[in-house]
């Protein structure tokens, strides 16, 4: 899978957006890229929003990315698809980006 | 006394209170509030859930309790009153009004309207806080401890089912996803709460994320019978850790099921809160009888064999702690709405010790929830008594006093 850098500006930030599938069958390669990502900028902005299709594998890949790097990894612009999921796991509030707490409480209305 | 008057009294009784609430809380988006606000915004809360409860009013009891248990934290100071709780707590109150309309309209009550924001009032209550370790919760728990001692048994667990889900490593890898089952949950009723379990998750750099490090725990409000739940999870159920906790069980399940898992016991206490499938007052209970059981004889008897306290002394304290004991269980059952069983440990304290007038307020404040049951006995010579004594009734509903 080819997932370019979109942008590396020289505050050190790296941003990504892949597309399609973040799961089971993408995780492994989609790791290789953040790491790669981290080890050369101060820090990794991920655009979720062409993410159409992701399960636990990806969510788990957001939760390790989060955990180890905390404040230097950003994930922007979730899709619907990965909002539904973080609704589901009711994740909105643990992986600490400022969209997600302002949608999680949203998406939750409606069950 | 007329029963639908008394009705009408509790309307416009509440009415008013809800527009109290609504007062302050719009004036506290501009200022913060003094103490005595805070503490008023409480008593409003608790007067609703009370005559609530008097009518057998149960969504407005239960909805209005969460309400109670956010707002006790804000004037105990354990909770700051930010905006979106202010918000929150608006919502919550329109909520209440609307459940109190349908009273007055004769309408079924919109029981499950209301879950969404009570989640959300009690996420305000599920932090660590809630296991607190103070005097009094700790001097309540170790009365309930001695109650076990006499073999009565600990308050009893939630209305919904609690999931415990622990999947293999490789569960990912042979094409299974663990959230598509927890999605699927949702055909057999509704997910209460989910709670997304990361404390075995590795570093980004060390961990094969292809390898399944997630747990759930999920409260399950459902009539599903346990092998419907259990097939859920056909394909798996070889090589995962799945542990169903039935509607109504006892706090020793949750115990047990706490023993069984790896994670650090007291943060799956919290969890355990956090779904509602324990209430923090039970669970510190049941943990501190756990450690009374194994605590208590031994050090009872060393005092009398060091001759600090008599044998006769010991029997009294033991026998004072177990009344203590019944009467902190009927607050349990209380937390739970369960009224009936609440009424009969206040009756039952009060039976031991007439002269209590804490059990003697009890009796006569919830007697009525369940149902007008007859006080008999002991107790009601006491009742008698007391009434004659004591005729403020300050914890009394306007209407009944």
């Amino acid at each position: 899978m080819d997932i370019p850098a979109l942008d590396t500006p020289a505050d050190g930030l790296a941003r990504l957006a892949p597309e399609g599938e973040l799961g089971i069958y993408t995780v492994a390669a989609l790791r290789e890229t953040w790491l790669q990502a981290l080890s050369t900028h101060e820090a990794l902005e991920v655009d979720l929003g062409r993410i159409d299709e992701i399960d636990t594998a990806g969510l788990q890949l957001m939760l390790m990315a989060k955990r180890s790097a905390g404040r230097s990894v950003r994930f922007v612009n979730h899709s619907a698809a990965v909002l539904r999921l973080l609704d589901l796991a009711r994740l909105g509030s643990a992986l600490g980006d400022p969209l997600l707490e302002d949608a999680a409480p949203a998406t939750q209305e409606t069950r | 006394m007329d029963l639908s008057q008394a009705l009408a009294t509790f309307l416009d009784e509440s009415r008013e209170l809800l527009a109290q609430m609504e007062e302050i809380l719009l004036r506290a988006e501009t200022a913060a509030l003094p103490t005595d606000e805070l503490h008023a915004l409480f008593r409003c809360a608790h007067t609703i859930k009370g005559s609530a409860g008097l009518f057998g009013l149960d969504a407005v009891v239960h909805f209005t309790h969460a309400v109670e248990s956010v707002l006790d934290r804000m004037r105990n100071g354990e909770l700051e009153l930010s905006d979106a709780l202010i918000n929150l707590l608006l919502e919550s109150q329109d909520h209440i009004a609307g459940l109190v309309a349908a009273v007055a309209a004769e309408r079924p009550l919109p029981e499950f309207e209301g879950a969404p924001l009570r989640a959300r009032l009690e996420a305000f209550c599920a932090s660590p806080a809630t296991l607190p370790a103070t005097r009094e919760e700790g001097a309540a728990a170790a009365e309930v401890a001695a109650a076990i001692d006499v073999g009565a048994s600990v308050a009893l667990g939630a209305e919904h089912w609690h999931l415990s889900l622990r999947f293999a490593p490789e569960v990912l890898k042979n094409g299974m996803d663990p959230l598509a089952f927890i999605h699927y949950l949702r055909t057999l009723g509704d997910l209460v709460h989910v709670e997304t379990i990361a404390d075995a998750l590795p570093e980004l750099a060390t961990g094969d994320p292809e390898c399944c490090y997630l747990g759930f725990e999920i409260a399950l409000r459902s009539a599903a019978t346990r092998a419907e739940i259990e097939s859920v999870f056909e394909f798996v159920q070889d090589s995962a850790r799945i542990v169903l906790v039935p509607p109504a069980a006892r706090v020793e399940e949750y115990l047990a099921l706490i023993e069984a898992l790896d994670e650090d016991p007291r943060r799956l206490g919290e969890i355990l809160v956090a779904c509602g499938s324990v209430t923090a007052r039970e669970l510190e209970a049941a943990l501190a009888a756990q450690h009374a059981q194994a605590e208590a004889p031994r050090v009872g008897e060393l005092l009398v064999e060091r001759r600090i306290i008599t044998t006769g002394d010991l029997t009294r304290y033991i026998r004072m702690q177990i009344e203590e004991a019944i009467y902190h269980l009927g607050l349990c059952y209380l937390d739970r709405n369960w009224n009936r069983k609440a009424i009969e440990c206040f009756q039952e304290a009060l039976e031991l010790n007439p002269n209590k007038m804490e059990y003697q307020q009890a009796v006569k404040i919830y007697e009525g929830i369940s149902g007008h049951m007859p006080v008999e006995g002991p107790a009601a010579q006491a009742m008698t008594e007391a009434e004659s004594l004591t005729s403020d009734g300050q914890n009394l509903p306007p209407f009944l006093k």
